[in-house]
């Protein structure tokens, strides 16, 4: 990060491990000008590096060519906006006139355009219509297609015109409604064209309102996103052109969501997560690793290349566990784990006589129909468990009496059925407070109401697992 | 680029002729005409700014057109225009706008192909009068071809493709002329997703939206889609794995594409398949019905958006029914989830889909009695269909479905964007040379001074600050510094 010139891309799975990305670089000393998040959400501290914002703040003017670019498309635009109006009313009219009737036969079906004209008179006279005006083939193409003979024109009439004069009225009536209808069609049409054409032009006033923002993204250094925000956000990334793209949580990013931010400048990627964790998420269970039939959706890019036989480098000190805890993590799934000093000196819980105690029982848990889990693709609902629900409340209670605060409890739990279980029994005494995701998952399911997930006085955590 | 006039005078002039010309004060009527413009317009001082000037003005892009077809000979071809081209090839000319004029500026030179014609006929020939530079132009263009995403000239890029096997530009003695050779095989490869005999199923022909090229898959499916009980097309990971390393990449990017979509696909049958319909575990979705389709919305003067229908809305909103003006504001500024902006449904008739659209959210349209609501369409065709829809049948209803399209729809479309894989042989495990990099000379520093602690179990000074690194820590910062792709695991706490 000391060389001026080389911009970093940085993308994760969640925002929360994005704003400890941004926040940790900034501690280190990053010039916090050049550093900018995409997307809407952001912690208290990487508030001020929305990009949305800094952009609109930003004093990039557009250059004086792009502004008579702008005039020009938008002037073409409004007659193209007009052109699309009236197609659109031509479109939806009701009914279609006679006159429309007569233009399309001309071009359309000519023999019968010709037995609809006024047959001319060599000595100078016109025919005479109703009321004595002059006779107009919208007229004769009214009395057709009622039905009527030709009446005076009989004698004058050519051969083929006679044959479109001797149809019958019930096919008349046919012929009339085909024409309708394929006149109709041609007006859809016409407006399908006239609307995609404005579509279009639409687009390229977009592209040049962006271009300010991508005048600014040039300008950063160090640009961080979620996946999501970098398939959305495309184009600004590839005007930003990052030579290094690091992507973190990347055991549980579809490897499409990673290729797609990448772009034919890129000179590095790395990519950092853990394949032993969990997947990434997908609907079609079908598609799984799981399932066993080799489609594979939900194998990240980062365990493709671990199985593919690409190096890997694996972090070997860790600093989180005490000895007990990660011994177990060890044992099961880390065989070169060691632990970092740190962890040895941890105090005791005080009422507790182990770090970790599994606890067996047999009450039955239920089914929640109403709510899935996120990551489950089991279509059956999620589960809770009444006995455990009230086993952790004593528990929580017991552990308030030994002097821990709430601040210092976190309860977890796999199921979103469970965790709305917790969340009603711990309001009794406590103000559970939920993460955004998991109050997005339950308010969606219909258990709980936006105003009610509001409520956050900070004093329990509760959350789910993943 | 731009070239040095070395008469003051001669420039004025130049510059002079330029606007008249981008002005449609002049039209270019001979090849002495074109000639002028393509040199004035070369003396810009700079790429940017001239092809901005030409697409601003209606006669600019016209005069372009006209000026490269003016003359076919070779020295037409290889003294006026080729240069104006070279001027035109820097890759800020591409970056700007999204590439949205570049792709302009491409059409107007390339379609129809008469220049184009010509300009190949002389690579064939071996006619260039300057071969090293005008061959490079030539590649150049070549690429831009080819890498052009659009339709309009798969057609020359196809002729191209079969012109180059007869005379590869990889036999050329210029080092970058072959560098443009390769990387145009690359695209062609990439985008040519045919499959070999191996394969039992085939992509394409089971619906309207089955393609063997998926760049042409609207990401949105179709009714036709949606009723096929055909499986659709998708390989299994090992047979990606085991595709022939030319056809490789192609095929990955091809089937990325298949899986997502079906995975988006799967949600939004299940959720389809609950319309109507109260399931068990998911509210009952909200169905508009009586709609009555009142106008076009095409935007305004200032912004502009996408075309709308603005239909009013018989059922489906009592919840707003007894309810003032003034009450409704209110009432839906504090509830944003009702009919939440941009949410994603279907318009259907009995069970049969019309199309998939969006809610567009005005306020001041919903408190109208009855309330009006805007409705966007996938495509011109889809806004179309609803359109007719809505004025020549009874009983259509727009029903929100709650598929996150929004998460799926970018990236499928990103992925048709894509002419090139990035780091292809790293993440395909490609045989063959690897991409080469080469760190810089601070970083090369960082890394040697890493290597060093390896005996001395020192900090590591990066700027002001220093770290203390335990050994896995620095071997990875080592290996995340020098290679192209790097994979770090992390386990828990580290």
């Amino acid at each position: 990060m000391s060389q001026p010139s080389t911009t970093l891309l940085c993308i994760s799975f969640t925002n929360h491990a994005l704003d400890q990305f941004l926040e940790d670089i900034l501690k280190a000393g990053v010039d916090r000008s050049t550093v900018v998040r995409l997307g809407s959400k952001s912690s208290d501290a990487t508030a001020g590096l929305s990009f949305d914002v800094l952009s609109k703040q930003s004093e990039v003017r557009r250059r004086k060519e792009a502004s008579s670019l702008l005039y020009t498309q938008k002037r073409d635009l409004q007659e193209l906006r007009d052109e699309v109006n009236s197609a659109f009313h031509k479109a939806t009219r009701p009914g279609v006139s006679l006159t429309d009737i007569l233009q399309y036969l001309e071009f359309e079906e000519s023999q019968f355009w010709t037995a609809f004209q006024v047959p001319s008179h060599d000595d100078g006279f016109t025919f005479a219509g109703k009321h004595g005006k002059g006779l107009r083939s919208d007229h004769i193409l009214a009395n057709w297609a009622r039905g009527q003979n030709p009446g005076q024109f009989a004698q004058v009439l050519a051969p083929e015109s006679a044959r479109v004069w001797a149809i019958r009225p019930a096919a008349r009536r046919q012929h009339m409604d085909r024409w309708v209808e394929k006149i109709r069609g041609e007006n859809m049409d016409a407006f399908r064209d006239s609307v995609g054409h404005l579509d279009q032009s639409q687009e390229a006033i977009e592209a040049i309102f962006n271009e300010a923002k991508c005048d600014y993204i040039k300008t950063m250094r160090v640009i961080g996103c979620t996946t999501t925000a970098a398939a959305k956000y495309s184009h600004l990334i590839k005007a930003a052109k990052p030579d290094i793209v690091l992507v973190e949580e990347a055991g549980e990013i579809q490897e499409a969501h990673v290729l797609t931010a990448l772009h034919p400048e890129t000179k590095q990627l790395i990519l950092i997560g853990d394949h032993k964790q969990l997947r990434p998420k997908i609907n079609n269970y079908a598609l799984s690793v799981e399932r066993g039939d080799g489609y594979d959706l939900n194998r990240s890019l980062f365990e493709r290349l671990i199985l593919q036989g690409h190096p890997v480098v694996t972090l070997r000190k860790q600093h989180r566990m005490v000895p007990e805890i990660s011994q177990l993590v060890r044992s099961m799934t880390y065989p070169d784990l060691l632990d970092a000093k740190s962890v040895h000196d941890r105090p005791e819980i005080r009422g507790l006589t182990c770090r970790f105690t599994f606890i067996n029982h047999s009450k039955p848990e239920a089914d929640d129909a109403k709510i899935r889990d996120r990551r489950d693709v089991d279509p059956k609902g999620s589960k809770s468990n009444e006995y455990e629900a009230r086993m952790v409340l004593k528990l929580v209670k017991y552990l308030g009496q030994q002097g821990y605060t709430t601040e210092n409890i976190v309860v977890l739990t796999p199921y979103l059925g469970q965790l709305r279980l917790l969340r009603d029994k711990l309001s009794a005494e406590n103000d559970p407070w939920l993460n955004d995701l998991d109050n997005f998952e339950l308010i969606r399911a219909g258990v709980m109401t936006t105003a009610a997930s509001k409520v956050n006085k900070g004093r329990i955590r509760l959350s789910t697992i993943g | 680029m731009p070239s040095k006039t070395v008469d003051s005078g001669r420039a004025q002039r130049l510059d002079k002729f330029f606007w008249a010309f981008v002005n449609g004060r002049k039209e270019v009527l001979s090849a002495h005409d074109g000639q002028l413009f393509l040199e004035a317009a070369r003396s810009r001082p700079d790429a940017v700014s001239c092809l901005e000037t030409l697409v601003a003005n209606e006669a600019g892009l016209k005069s372009v057109e006209r000026s490269v077809k003016m003359d076919l000979g070779s020295r037409f071809i290889c003294s006026i225009v080729l240069p104006f081209l070279s001027f035109m090839a820097g890759p800020e000319v591409k970056a700007i706008y999204e590439g949205k004029l570049f792709q302009r500026l491409l059409k107007s030179i390339i379609t129809p192909p008469t220049f184009w014609n010509a300009l190949l006929g002389l690579y064939l020939e071996n006619y260039f009068l300057n071969p090293a530079a005008d061959a490079e132009i030539f590649a150049w263009l070549c690429l831009e071809i080819v890498s052009d995403p659009g339709p309009t000239l798969d057609a020359v890029a196809a002729g191209l493709a079969s012109a180059l096997a007869q005379s590869p530009l990889l036999r050329s003695s210029n080092a970058k002329v072959r560098e443009y050779g390769y990387r145009i095989e690359k695209i062609t490869k990439l985008k040519d997703t045919s499959t070999t005999p191996k394969e039992a199923e085939t992509p394409g022909g089971r619906h309207d939206n089955d393609f063997a090229n998926f760049r042409h898959t609207a990401v949105y499916p179709t009714t036709d889609e949606l009723s096929s009980t055909l499986k659709p097309f998708y390989r299994r990971a090992a047979e990606v794995a085991n595709a022939d390393s030319s056809l490789r990449p192609g095929i990955h990017l091809d089937n990325q594409f298949r899986l997502l979509r079906e995975d988006m696909l799967a949600e939004l049958r299940e959720d389809l398949q609950l319309v109507g319909k109260k399931k068990q575990g998911k509210r009952s979705a909200q169905v508009l019905g009586k709609l009555e389709l009142k106008d076009l919305d095409t935007g305004d003067m200032n912004r502009g958006r996408c075309s709308a229908l603005r239909v009013a809305i018989g059922t489906g909103l009592e919840v707003l029914r007894n309810q003032t003006c003034e009450q409704r504001k209110g009432f839906l500024k504090d509830n944003k989830n009702i009919l939440r902006h941009q949410s994603f449904g279907v318009l259907c008739l009995n069970n049969e889909i019309i199309c998939f659209g969006f809610v567009v959210r005005d306020i001041e349209l919903l408190c109208q009695d009855p309330p009006v609501v805007g409705l966007q369409f996938t495509s011109s065709d889809a806004l179309t269909k609803a359109t007719a829809a809505l004025v020549e049948l009874d009983g259509v209803q727009f029903v929100l479905v709650p598929t996150p399209v929004f998460a799926y729809e970018p990236v499928l479309e990103r992925l048709k964007e894509m002419s090139e894989l990035p780091f292809d042989s790293q993440l395909l495990d490609l045989p063959g040379p690897e991409n080469e990099f080469h760190p810089s000379e601070a970083t090369s520093r960082t890394i040697q001074q890493c290597l060093d602690i390896n005996a001395t179990e020192g900090p590591l000074k990066v700027g002001k600050k220093s770290y203390h690194l335990e050994q896995s820590q620095r071997k990875a910062l080592v290996y995340a510094l020098s290679s192209p792709v790097s994979v770090i695991q992390g386990p828990p706490g580290s």
